[in-house]
Protein backbone atom coordinates (compact mmCIF):
# COMPACT_ATOMS: atom_id res chain seq x y z
CA UNK A 1 0.00 0.00 0.00
CA UNK A 2 1.15 3.48 -0.58
CA UNK A 3 0.97 6.12 1.64
CA UNK A 4 1.05 9.82 -0.09
CA UNK A 5 1.98 13.06 1.46
CA UNK A 6 3.22 11.80 4.63
CA UNK A 7 5.42 14.81 6.59
CA UNK A 8 9.00 13.45 7.69
CA UNK A 9 9.24 13.52 11.30
CA UNK A 10 13.05 14.44 11.83
CA UNK A 11 14.08 18.02 11.33
CA UNK A 12 12.23 20.80 11.23
CA UNK A 13 11.57 21.69 7.03
CA UNK A 14 9.12 18.53 7.74
CA UNK A 15 9.23 17.80 3.98
CA UNK A 16 4.99 16.28 3.99
CA UNK A 17 5.70 14.82 0.53
CA UNK A 18 7.27 11.61 1.56
CA UNK A 19 5.76 8.44 -0.19
CA UNK A 20 5.80 5.44 1.70
CA UNK A 21 5.07 2.01 0.43
CA UNK A 22 4.19 -0.48 3.54
CA UNK A 23 3.37 -4.20 2.85
CA UNK A 24 2.14 -6.46 6.47
CA UNK A 25 2.80 -3.55 8.64
CA UNK A 26 6.48 -3.02 7.37
CA UNK A 27 8.09 -0.20 5.49
CA UNK A 28 9.08 -1.53 1.96
CA UNK A 29 10.35 1.79 0.74
CA UNK A 30 10.62 5.72 0.81
CA UNK A 31 10.33 7.73 -1.69
CA UNK A 32 10.94 12.01 -1.79
CA UNK A 33 12.76 11.71 1.17
CA UNK A 34 16.50 12.51 2.19
CA UNK A 35 19.24 9.93 3.44
CA UNK A 36 18.37 11.11 6.69
CA UNK A 37 14.48 10.66 6.17
CA UNK A 38 14.54 7.06 4.70
CA UNK A 39 17.24 5.70 7.45
CA UNK A 40 14.50 7.31 9.76
CA UNK A 41 11.65 5.67 8.36
CA UNK A 42 13.38 2.50 6.65
CA UNK A 43 15.31 1.71 10.37
CA UNK A 44 13.06 3.02 12.40
CA UNK A 45 12.66 -0.30 14.55
CA UNK A 46 16.39 -1.08 14.27
CA UNK A 47 17.43 -0.80 17.73
CA UNK A 48 13.89 -0.61 19.45
CA UNK A 49 12.99 -1.39 23.00
CA UNK A 50 11.23 -4.46 22.67
CA UNK A 51 9.77 -4.11 26.01
CA UNK A 52 8.74 -1.73 29.10
CA UNK A 53 12.36 -2.40 31.50
CA UNK A 54 12.84 -1.62 34.93
CA UNK A 55 16.26 -1.61 36.77
CA UNK A 56 16.62 -4.64 38.85
CA UNK A 57 19.84 -5.05 40.67
CA UNK A 58 21.26 -3.48 38.95
CA UNK A 59 19.89 -4.68 35.02
CA UNK A 60 17.16 -3.45 33.11
CA UNK A 61 14.43 -6.57 32.93
CA UNK A 62 11.43 -6.70 30.65
CA UNK A 63 8.15 -6.28 32.87
CA UNK A 64 4.81 -5.02 32.12
CA UNK A 65 3.75 -1.96 31.15
CA UNK A 66 1.54 -1.36 33.83
CA UNK A 67 4.21 -2.16 36.27
CA UNK A 68 6.64 0.37 34.63
CA UNK A 69 3.56 2.95 34.68
CA UNK A 70 3.18 2.18 38.42
CA UNK A 71 7.11 2.60 39.04
CA UNK A 72 7.58 5.99 37.02
CA UNK A 73 4.57 7.40 38.96
CA UNK A 74 6.43 6.09 42.18
CA UNK A 75 9.82 7.69 41.06
CA UNK A 76 7.87 11.23 40.52
CA UNK A 77 5.59 10.97 43.68
CA UNK A 78 8.77 10.48 45.83
CA UNK A 79 10.82 12.87 44.06
CA UNK A 80 10.92 16.74 46.11
CA UNK A 81 12.55 18.47 42.80
CA UNK A 82 12.09 16.51 39.69
CA UNK A 83 13.08 17.58 35.58
CA UNK A 84 10.78 16.63 32.64
CA UNK A 85 13.07 17.17 29.39
CA UNK A 86 12.69 16.67 25.92
CA UNK A 87 9.60 16.31 23.70
CA UNK A 88 10.95 18.61 20.81
CA UNK A 89 10.66 15.06 18.75
CA UNK A 90 6.90 13.88 19.67
CA UNK A 91 3.65 15.27 18.72
CA UNK A 92 2.01 18.53 20.20
CA UNK A 93 -0.68 16.33 22.49
CA UNK A 94 2.34 14.54 24.43
CA UNK A 95 3.74 17.83 24.79
CA UNK A 96 0.48 19.04 26.25
CA UNK A 97 0.13 16.36 28.98
CA UNK A 98 3.67 16.78 29.82
CA UNK A 99 3.43 20.10 30.49
CA UNK A 100 -0.09 18.72 32.53
CA UNK A 101 2.31 16.32 34.73
CA UNK A 102 4.44 19.07 35.08
CA UNK A 103 2.01 21.48 36.42
CA UNK A 104 0.81 18.42 38.66
CA UNK A 105 3.72 17.30 40.63
CA UNK A 106 5.49 20.62 40.77
CA UNK A 107 8.04 19.76 38.25
CA UNK A 108 10.86 21.88 35.98
CA UNK A 109 9.66 21.04 32.06
CA UNK A 110 12.42 21.79 29.16
CA UNK A 111 12.66 21.09 25.58
CA UNK A 112 15.59 21.08 23.05
CA UNK A 113 15.89 24.89 22.83
CA UNK A 114 17.67 25.04 25.85
CA UNK A 115 20.58 23.34 23.84
CA UNK A 116 20.07 24.93 20.36
CA UNK A 117 17.53 27.52 19.63
CA UNK A 118 16.77 29.14 23.09
CA UNK A 119 18.90 32.08 22.46
CA UNK A 120 16.77 32.38 19.58
CA UNK A 121 13.58 32.22 21.17
CA UNK A 122 15.31 34.38 23.78
CA UNK A 123 15.76 37.14 20.69
CA UNK A 124 12.16 36.93 19.72
CA UNK A 125 10.50 37.73 23.25
CA UNK A 126 12.70 40.85 22.75
CA UNK A 127 12.27 42.15 19.69
CA UNK A 128 9.76 40.21 18.05
CA UNK A 129 10.29 38.82 14.56
CA UNK A 130 9.56 39.61 11.49
CA UNK A 131 8.05 36.27 9.47
CA UNK A 132 7.30 34.60 6.61
CA UNK A 133 5.93 31.01 5.52
CA UNK A 134 8.59 28.68 4.11
CA UNK A 135 5.44 28.70 0.89
CA UNK A 136 5.88 32.59 0.89
CA UNK A 137 9.41 32.41 0.55
CA UNK A 138 9.97 29.91 -2.10
CA UNK A 139 7.31 31.83 -4.18
CA UNK A 140 8.98 34.98 -3.84
CA UNK A 141 12.50 35.05 -2.08
CA UNK A 142 15.19 36.68 -4.47
CA UNK A 143 17.71 37.18 -1.88
CA UNK A 144 18.27 34.31 1.09
CA UNK A 145 20.85 34.60 3.42
CA UNK A 146 22.15 31.27 5.51
CA UNK A 147 24.11 32.63 8.84
CA UNK A 148 25.67 30.07 10.95
CA UNK A 149 23.53 27.33 9.40
CA UNK A 150 24.40 24.08 6.83
CA UNK A 151 21.33 23.06 5.45
CA UNK A 152 22.53 21.04 2.97
CA UNK A 153 23.85 18.67 6.03
CA UNK A 154 21.46 19.73 8.81
CA UNK A 155 18.04 19.94 6.55
CA UNK A 156 19.40 18.15 3.77
CA UNK A 157 16.04 19.23 1.25
CA UNK A 158 15.62 22.16 2.56
CA UNK A 159 17.76 23.86 0.23
CA UNK A 160 16.11 22.91 -3.20
CA UNK A 161 12.33 22.34 -1.83
CA UNK A 162 12.00 25.77 0.44
CA UNK A 163 14.46 28.63 -0.04
CA UNK A 164 17.81 28.15 -2.57
CA UNK A 165 16.81 26.69 -5.66
CA UNK A 166 13.39 25.70 -4.99
CA UNK A 167 10.97 26.46 -8.04
CA UNK A 168 8.70 29.10 -6.92
CA UNK A 169 5.54 31.02 -8.77
CA UNK A 170 7.66 34.39 -8.89
CA UNK A 171 11.17 33.29 -8.32
CA UNK A 172 13.74 30.29 -8.96
CA UNK A 173 17.48 29.66 -8.59
CA UNK A 174 17.88 31.87 -11.59
CA UNK A 175 16.31 35.02 -10.11
CA UNK A 176 17.63 34.13 -6.50
CA UNK A 177 20.77 35.70 -4.73
CA UNK A 178 22.50 33.41 -1.88
CA UNK A 179 24.66 34.41 0.37
CA UNK A 180 26.55 31.74 2.85
CA UNK A 181 27.92 33.93 6.11
CA UNK A 182 30.31 31.12 8.03
CA UNK A 183 33.33 30.53 9.61
CA UNK A 184 33.93 27.85 7.74
CA UNK A 185 33.06 26.85 3.62
CA UNK A 186 30.13 24.54 4.47
CA UNK A 187 28.35 22.45 1.77
CA UNK A 188 25.71 25.13 1.83
CA UNK A 189 28.22 27.83 0.87
CA UNK A 190 29.53 26.10 -1.95
CA UNK A 191 25.98 26.12 -3.84
CA UNK A 192 25.80 29.96 -2.85
CA UNK A 193 26.49 32.56 -5.05
CA UNK A 194 28.54 34.23 -2.71
CA UNK A 195 30.32 32.76 0.62
CA UNK A 196 31.41 35.50 2.95
CA UNK A 197 33.70 34.01 5.90
CA UNK A 198 33.85 35.55 9.29
CA UNK A 199 36.25 34.97 12.03
CA UNK A 200 34.60 32.85 15.00
CA UNK A 201 32.76 34.43 17.59
CA UNK A 202 32.66 37.63 15.33
CA UNK A 203 29.01 37.16 14.25
CA UNK A 204 27.30 40.24 17.05
CA UNK A 205 30.46 42.72 15.75
CA UNK A 206 29.58 42.15 12.00
CA UNK A 207 25.93 42.39 12.26
CA UNK A 208 26.40 45.86 13.85
CA UNK A 209 28.18 47.15 11.13
CA UNK A 210 25.81 45.81 8.62
CA UNK A 211 22.72 47.85 10.31
CA UNK A 212 25.07 51.16 10.98
CA UNK A 213 25.98 50.80 6.96
CA UNK A 214 22.37 50.11 5.70
CA UNK A 215 21.61 52.91 8.05
CA UNK A 216 23.90 55.26 5.70
CA UNK A 217 27.39 55.16 8.16
CA UNK A 218 30.58 54.25 6.50
CA UNK A 219 31.87 50.44 6.72
CA UNK A 220 34.99 51.47 8.34
CA UNK A 221 38.61 50.30 7.31
CA UNK A 222 39.45 47.77 9.61
CA UNK A 223 36.50 45.85 9.21
CA UNK A 224 38.32 42.95 7.86
CA UNK A 225 40.87 43.25 11.34
CA UNK A 226 37.47 43.04 13.28
CA UNK A 227 35.60 40.26 11.45
CA UNK A 228 37.50 38.90 8.93
CA UNK A 229 35.28 39.79 6.20
CA UNK A 230 36.56 42.14 3.09
CA UNK A 231 34.96 45.60 3.06
CA UNK A 232 33.88 45.69 -0.83
CA UNK A 233 32.13 42.21 0.65
CA UNK A 234 30.15 44.03 2.89
CA UNK A 235 29.57 46.87 0.91
CA UNK A 236 27.83 44.59 -2.04
CA UNK A 237 26.12 42.65 0.79
CA UNK A 238 24.17 45.56 2.01
CA UNK A 239 23.68 47.22 -1.36
CA UNK A 240 22.01 43.75 -2.36
CA UNK A 241 19.85 44.31 0.55
CA UNK A 242 18.94 47.26 0.46
CA UNK A 243 17.83 46.45 -3.23
CA UNK A 244 16.44 42.90 -2.81
CA UNK A 245 12.67 42.29 -3.69
CA UNK A 246 12.14 40.22 -0.95
CA UNK A 247 15.06 38.88 1.28
CA UNK A 248 14.93 36.12 3.81
CA UNK A 249 17.76 35.39 6.60
CA UNK A 250 17.77 31.87 8.16
CA UNK A 251 20.34 30.98 10.78
CA UNK A 252 21.41 28.18 12.67
CA UNK A 253 23.63 27.37 15.57
CA UNK A 254 26.57 28.77 14.29
CA UNK A 255 24.70 32.11 15.11
CA UNK A 256 23.21 31.08 18.57
CA UNK A 257 25.83 28.97 20.08
CA UNK A 258 28.55 31.25 19.41
CA UNK A 259 29.28 33.96 21.85
CA UNK A 260 27.10 36.27 22.49
CA UNK A 261 24.52 33.88 21.74
CA UNK A 262 21.03 35.28 22.04
CA UNK A 263 22.45 38.94 21.59
CA UNK A 264 23.49 37.86 18.55
CA UNK A 265 20.12 36.56 17.67
CA UNK A 266 18.79 39.41 18.59
CA UNK A 267 20.93 41.74 16.36
CA UNK A 268 20.14 39.73 13.46
CA UNK A 269 16.26 40.01 14.33
CA UNK A 270 16.86 43.95 14.65
CA UNK A 271 18.75 44.17 11.38
CA UNK A 272 15.75 42.70 9.60
CA UNK A 273 13.32 44.90 11.12
CA UNK A 274 16.11 47.79 9.68
CA UNK A 275 16.03 46.35 6.47
CA UNK A 276 12.25 46.66 6.57
CA UNK A 277 12.25 50.37 6.10
CA UNK A 278 13.84 49.63 2.60
CA UNK A 279 12.05 46.44 0.84
CA UNK A 280 10.60 43.27 2.45
CA UNK A 281 12.76 41.21 4.30
CA UNK A 282 12.18 38.08 7.01
CA UNK A 283 14.53 35.99 9.38
CA UNK A 284 13.72 32.14 10.16
CA UNK A 285 15.37 29.95 12.89
CA UNK A 286 16.34 26.48 11.26
CA UNK A 287 15.48 24.42 13.59
CA UNK A 288 16.96 20.74 13.82
CA UNK A 289 14.29 18.91 15.37
CA UNK A 290 11.18 18.42 13.93
CA UNK A 291 8.25 19.90 16.48
CA UNK A 292 10.62 22.50 18.73
CA UNK A 293 8.00 24.75 17.30
CA UNK A 294 5.21 22.95 18.49
CA UNK A 295 6.17 22.88 22.11
CA UNK A 296 7.08 26.83 21.94
CA UNK A 297 3.06 27.03 21.01
CA UNK A 298 1.30 24.41 22.80
CA UNK A 299 3.40 25.68 26.23
CA UNK A 300 2.93 29.13 24.75
CA UNK A 301 -0.84 28.53 25.39
CA UNK A 302 -0.64 26.25 28.28
CA UNK A 303 1.87 28.44 30.43
CA UNK A 304 2.85 31.34 28.80
CA UNK A 305 6.57 30.32 28.18
CA UNK A 306 7.89 28.08 25.41
CA UNK A 307 10.59 26.24 27.55
CA UNK A 308 12.89 25.90 31.03
CA UNK A 309 9.32 26.25 32.38
CA UNK A 310 9.34 26.04 36.78
CA UNK A 311 6.27 25.34 38.63
CA UNK A 312 8.03 24.50 41.75
CA UNK A 313 5.84 27.55 43.26
CA UNK A 314 2.47 26.36 41.59
CA UNK A 315 2.22 28.49 38.84
CA UNK A 316 5.17 29.20 35.80
CA UNK A 317 7.88 30.37 36.09
CA UNK A 318 10.27 30.90 33.15
CA UNK A 319 14.34 31.52 33.09
CA UNK A 320 16.49 29.65 30.76
CA UNK A 321 19.53 30.32 32.80
CA UNK A 322 18.02 28.88 36.16
CA UNK A 323 15.77 25.91 34.80
CA UNK A 324 17.48 24.89 31.53
CA UNK A 325 17.84 21.10 31.88
CA UNK A 326 21.59 21.51 31.72
CA UNK A 327 21.78 24.27 34.79
CA UNK A 328 19.46 21.86 36.42
CA UNK A 329 21.52 19.00 36.31
CA UNK A 330 24.93 20.85 36.73
CA UNK A 331 23.71 22.49 39.79
CA UNK A 332 22.52 18.75 40.79
CA UNK A 333 19.15 20.20 41.93
CA UNK A 334 16.69 17.41 40.52
CA UNK A 335 16.29 14.49 42.13
CA UNK A 336 14.81 12.91 39.63
CA UNK A 337 13.93 13.06 35.67
CA UNK A 338 11.35 11.98 32.77
CA UNK A 339 13.06 12.08 29.76
CA UNK A 340 10.50 11.65 26.93
CA UNK A 341 11.77 11.56 23.42
CA UNK A 342 15.46 12.58 23.31
CA UNK A 343 18.89 11.22 24.42
CA UNK A 344 20.77 14.14 26.89
CA UNK A 345 23.48 11.37 27.74
CA UNK A 346 24.54 11.88 24.14
CA UNK A 347 23.79 15.21 23.62
CA UNK A 348 24.47 17.11 27.01
CA UNK A 349 28.17 17.97 28.62
CA UNK A 350 29.53 15.24 30.55
CA UNK A 351 29.03 17.35 33.88
CA UNK A 352 25.06 17.32 33.32
CA UNK A 353 24.97 13.87 32.36
CA UNK A 354 27.30 13.00 35.03
CA UNK A 355 24.01 14.23 37.58
CA UNK A 356 21.71 12.23 35.32
CA UNK A 357 23.14 8.66 35.82
CA UNK A 358 23.34 9.43 39.56
CA UNK A 359 19.01 9.95 40.35
CA UNK A 360 16.28 7.70 39.36
CA UNK A 361 15.85 8.35 35.21
CA UNK A 362 12.53 7.35 33.38
CA UNK A 363 12.72 7.17 29.71
CA UNK A 364 10.05 6.83 27.39
CA UNK A 365 11.76 6.35 24.11
CA UNK A 366 10.97 3.87 20.90
CA UNK A 367 14.48 3.31 20.40
CA UNK A 368 17.42 2.31 23.06
CA UNK A 369 19.21 5.19 23.87
CA UNK A 370 22.05 6.22 25.41
CA UNK A 371 19.72 7.70 28.40
CA UNK A 372 18.11 4.16 28.13
CA UNK A 373 20.75 2.66 29.48
CA UNK A 374 21.46 4.56 32.67
CA UNK A 375 17.41 4.27 33.39
CA UNK A 376 15.63 3.05 36.11
CA UNK A 377 12.42 2.36 33.77
CA UNK A 378 12.13 2.48 29.87
CA UNK A 379 8.91 2.81 28.73
CA UNK A 380 8.79 2.15 24.81
CA UNK A 381 6.21 3.76 23.05
CA UNK A 382 5.24 4.22 19.19
CA UNK A 383 6.95 6.86 17.45
CA UNK A 384 5.17 9.88 16.30
CA UNK A 385 4.73 10.35 12.85
CA UNK A 386 5.66 6.46 11.75
CA UNK A 387 3.62 4.32 14.35
CA UNK A 388 1.32 7.39 16.07
CA UNK A 389 -0.15 10.23 14.26
CA UNK A 390 -0.17 13.83 15.67
CA UNK A 391 0.18 17.35 15.37
CA UNK A 392 3.70 19.17 14.32
CA UNK A 393 4.61 22.74 13.92
CA UNK A 394 7.12 23.64 10.52
CA UNK A 395 10.02 25.94 11.75
CA UNK A 396 7.86 28.92 10.03
CA UNK A 397 4.99 27.54 12.91
CA UNK A 398 2.86 25.91 10.64
CA UNK A 399 0.88 22.93 11.99
CA UNK A 400 0.88 19.62 9.97
CA UNK A 401 -0.66 16.44 10.73
CA UNK A 402 1.30 13.56 11.56
CA UNK A 403 0.75 10.45 9.91
CA UNK A 404 0.80 6.63 11.46
CA UNK A 405 1.93 4.55 8.27
CA UNK A 406 2.56 1.19 10.47
CA UNK A 407 1.09 -0.27 13.65
CA UNK A 408 2.55 -0.57 16.86
CA UNK A 409 2.50 -2.91 19.97
CA UNK A 410 3.14 -0.14 22.06
CA UNK A 411 0.95 3.28 23.18
CA UNK A 412 2.10 7.05 21.72
CA UNK A 413 3.22 8.62 23.84
CA UNK A 414 0.64 10.84 24.39
CA UNK A 415 -1.40 7.91 26.09
CA UNK A 416 1.89 6.81 28.28
CA UNK A 417 1.86 10.26 29.99
CA UNK A 418 -2.01 10.49 30.48
CA UNK A 419 -1.60 6.53 31.77
CA UNK A 420 1.43 8.24 34.38
CA UNK A 421 -0.84 11.12 35.43
CA UNK A 422 -3.30 9.14 36.38
CA UNK A 423 -1.57 6.63 38.55
CA UNK A 424 0.15 9.77 40.14
CA UNK A 425 -3.40 10.63 41.26
CA UNK A 426 -4.54 7.48 42.86
CA UNK A 427 -1.12 7.17 44.51
CA UNK A 428 -2.05 11.08 45.63
CA UNK A 429 -5.34 9.74 47.23
CA UNK A 430 -3.75 7.00 48.79
CA UNK A 431 -1.21 9.02 51.20
CA UNK B 1 43.00 26.17 19.42
CA UNK B 2 39.48 26.83 19.79
CA UNK B 3 36.75 23.69 19.85
CA UNK B 4 33.62 24.06 17.75
CA UNK B 5 31.04 21.38 18.10
CA UNK B 6 28.45 21.10 15.00
CA UNK B 7 25.95 18.64 13.42
CA UNK B 8 27.11 16.77 10.54
CA UNK B 9 25.44 14.46 7.90
CA UNK B 10 26.66 11.19 9.13
CA UNK B 11 26.13 12.10 12.78
CA UNK B 12 22.63 12.46 11.93
CA UNK B 13 22.03 9.75 9.96
CA UNK B 14 24.13 7.26 11.97
CA UNK B 15 22.38 8.45 14.67
CA UNK B 16 19.29 7.32 14.04
CA UNK B 17 20.06 3.95 13.13
CA UNK B 18 22.01 2.92 16.74
CA UNK B 19 24.09 5.25 18.95
CA UNK B 20 25.62 2.08 19.97
CA UNK B 21 27.22 1.06 16.46
CA UNK B 22 30.17 1.06 15.00
CA UNK B 23 29.58 3.99 12.06
CA UNK B 24 28.05 6.17 14.76
CA UNK B 25 31.11 6.41 16.77
CA UNK B 26 32.98 6.67 13.47
CA UNK B 27 30.96 9.92 12.73
CA UNK B 28 31.07 11.73 15.94
CA UNK B 29 34.59 9.95 17.30
CA UNK B 30 36.37 12.46 15.09
CA UNK B 31 37.83 15.87 15.50
CA UNK B 32 38.63 17.83 12.15
CA UNK B 33 41.36 20.14 11.90
CA UNK B 34 43.24 22.37 8.70
CA UNK B 35 45.89 21.18 6.97
CA UNK B 36 48.59 23.46 8.74
CA UNK B 37 47.63 22.49 11.84
CA UNK B 38 47.83 18.93 11.27
CA UNK B 39 51.37 19.23 9.86
CA UNK B 40 52.58 21.87 13.43
CA UNK B 41 50.93 18.96 15.40
CA UNK B 42 52.48 16.19 13.59
CA UNK B 43 48.89 14.18 12.44
CA UNK B 44 47.91 12.57 9.51
CA UNK B 45 44.01 11.60 8.69
CA UNK B 46 43.11 8.93 10.74
CA UNK B 47 46.01 9.44 13.75
CA UNK B 48 44.49 9.13 17.13
CA UNK B 49 44.14 12.12 19.00
CA UNK B 50 43.31 13.20 22.46
CA UNK B 51 41.59 16.95 23.19
CA UNK B 52 41.81 18.55 26.56
CA UNK B 53 39.70 21.17 28.19
CA UNK B 54 39.62 22.09 31.10
CA UNK B 55 36.36 20.61 31.85
CA UNK B 56 38.20 16.55 30.51
CA UNK B 57 39.80 14.70 27.59
CA UNK B 58 39.22 12.93 24.89
CA UNK B 59 40.90 10.70 22.22
CA UNK B 60 39.29 10.67 19.10
CA UNK B 61 40.33 10.35 15.07
CA UNK B 62 41.71 13.15 13.42
CA UNK B 63 40.08 14.12 9.93
CA UNK B 64 41.13 16.99 7.43
CA UNK B 65 38.62 19.73 6.70
CA UNK B 66 38.76 23.41 5.52
CA UNK B 67 38.62 25.43 8.30
CA UNK B 68 40.61 28.30 9.63
CA UNK B 69 43.76 27.58 11.16
CA UNK B 70 43.58 26.72 15.33
CA UNK B 71 39.79 26.09 14.84
CA UNK B 72 38.89 22.26 16.20
CA UNK B 73 35.90 20.77 15.21
CA UNK B 74 34.20 17.83 16.10
CA UNK B 75 30.59 16.37 15.65
CA UNK B 76 28.26 16.94 18.81
CA UNK B 77 28.00 13.16 20.56
CA UNK B 78 29.17 11.86 23.40
CA UNK B 79 32.79 12.61 22.43
CA UNK B 80 32.90 16.30 22.31
CA UNK B 81 30.67 16.30 24.64
CA UNK B 82 33.36 15.34 27.72
CA UNK B 83 35.17 18.11 26.35
CA UNK B 84 32.21 20.91 26.91
CA UNK B 85 31.21 22.47 30.31
CA UNK B 86 28.39 22.93 31.89
CA UNK B 87 28.57 26.70 32.41
CA UNK B 88 25.74 29.06 30.31
CA UNK B 89 26.17 32.17 30.98
CA UNK B 90 22.72 32.93 32.28
CA UNK B 91 21.40 31.69 29.06
CA UNK B 92 20.45 28.20 30.02
CA UNK B 93 22.65 27.05 26.77
CA UNK B 94 26.20 25.60 27.42
CA UNK B 95 29.26 26.97 25.31
CA UNK B 96 29.30 24.22 22.51
CA UNK B 97 31.02 26.66 20.15
CA UNK B 98 34.03 28.57 21.19
CA UNK B 99 36.02 26.76 24.49
CA UNK B 100 39.62 26.96 24.46
CA UNK B 101 41.24 23.39 23.65
CA UNK B 102 44.59 21.70 23.50
CA UNK B 103 45.42 18.68 21.11
CA UNK B 104 48.18 16.21 21.10
CA UNK B 105 48.94 12.99 19.13
CA UNK B 106 48.39 9.80 21.12
CA UNK B 107 48.47 5.91 21.14
CA UNK B 108 45.90 5.86 23.59
CA UNK B 109 42.19 4.12 22.35
CA UNK B 110 39.08 5.71 21.77
CA UNK B 111 36.32 5.07 24.21
CA UNK B 112 33.11 3.32 22.80
CA UNK B 113 29.68 4.49 23.81
CA UNK B 114 29.67 2.28 26.74
CA UNK B 115 32.66 2.56 28.55
CA UNK B 116 32.07 6.60 28.11
CA UNK B 117 28.34 5.72 30.24
CA UNK B 118 30.16 3.84 32.25
CA UNK B 119 32.47 6.17 33.44
CA UNK B 120 29.55 8.93 33.94
CA UNK B 121 28.54 6.48 37.42
S1 LIG C 1 14.94 17.68 4.92
FE1 LIG C 1 14.35 17.14 7.01
S2 LIG C 1 12.12 16.88 6.98
FE2 LIG C 1 12.85 16.89 4.83
S3 LIG C 1 13.09 14.74 4.32
FE3 LIG C 1 15.12 15.44 5.04
S4 LIG C 1 15.12 15.05 7.28
FE4 LIG C 1 13.02 14.87 6.55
Amino acid sequence: MEIKNVPCPFCGSLCDDIIVNVENNEIKSVKNGCGISITKFMKHHVNAVKSPMLKKEGNLVDVSIDEAIDKAAEILKNANYPLIFGLSTTECEAQSKALELAELIGATIDQLPSVCHGPSIMALQSVGQTTATLGEIKNRADMVIFWGCNPIEAHPRFFNRYSGAAKGMWSDRSKRYIVTIDMRETSTAKKSDKFIKISHGKDYELISIIRAAIKGQGIPDNVEEITGVKKEDLENLTNRMKNAKYGVVFYGMGLTQSFGKELNTDNAISLVKDLNEWTKFSIIPMLGHYNVAGAVHVWGWQSGYPFSINFALQYPRYNPGEFSATQMLVRKECDAALIVATDPVAHFPNEAARHLAGIPVITIDPKFSLTALISEVVIPCATAGIEAEGTAYRMDGIPLRLKKVVNSEFPPDREILERIIERLKEKMKEQ
Amino acid sequence: MKLITARTLKQGMTMEESKLSQSYQDACAIAFLNENDMAKFNLKEGDLLKAKTSYGEVVVKCGKVVIDEGNLLIPMGPWANILIGGNTGGTGMPDFKGIEVEILKTDENILNVKEIIQKLK
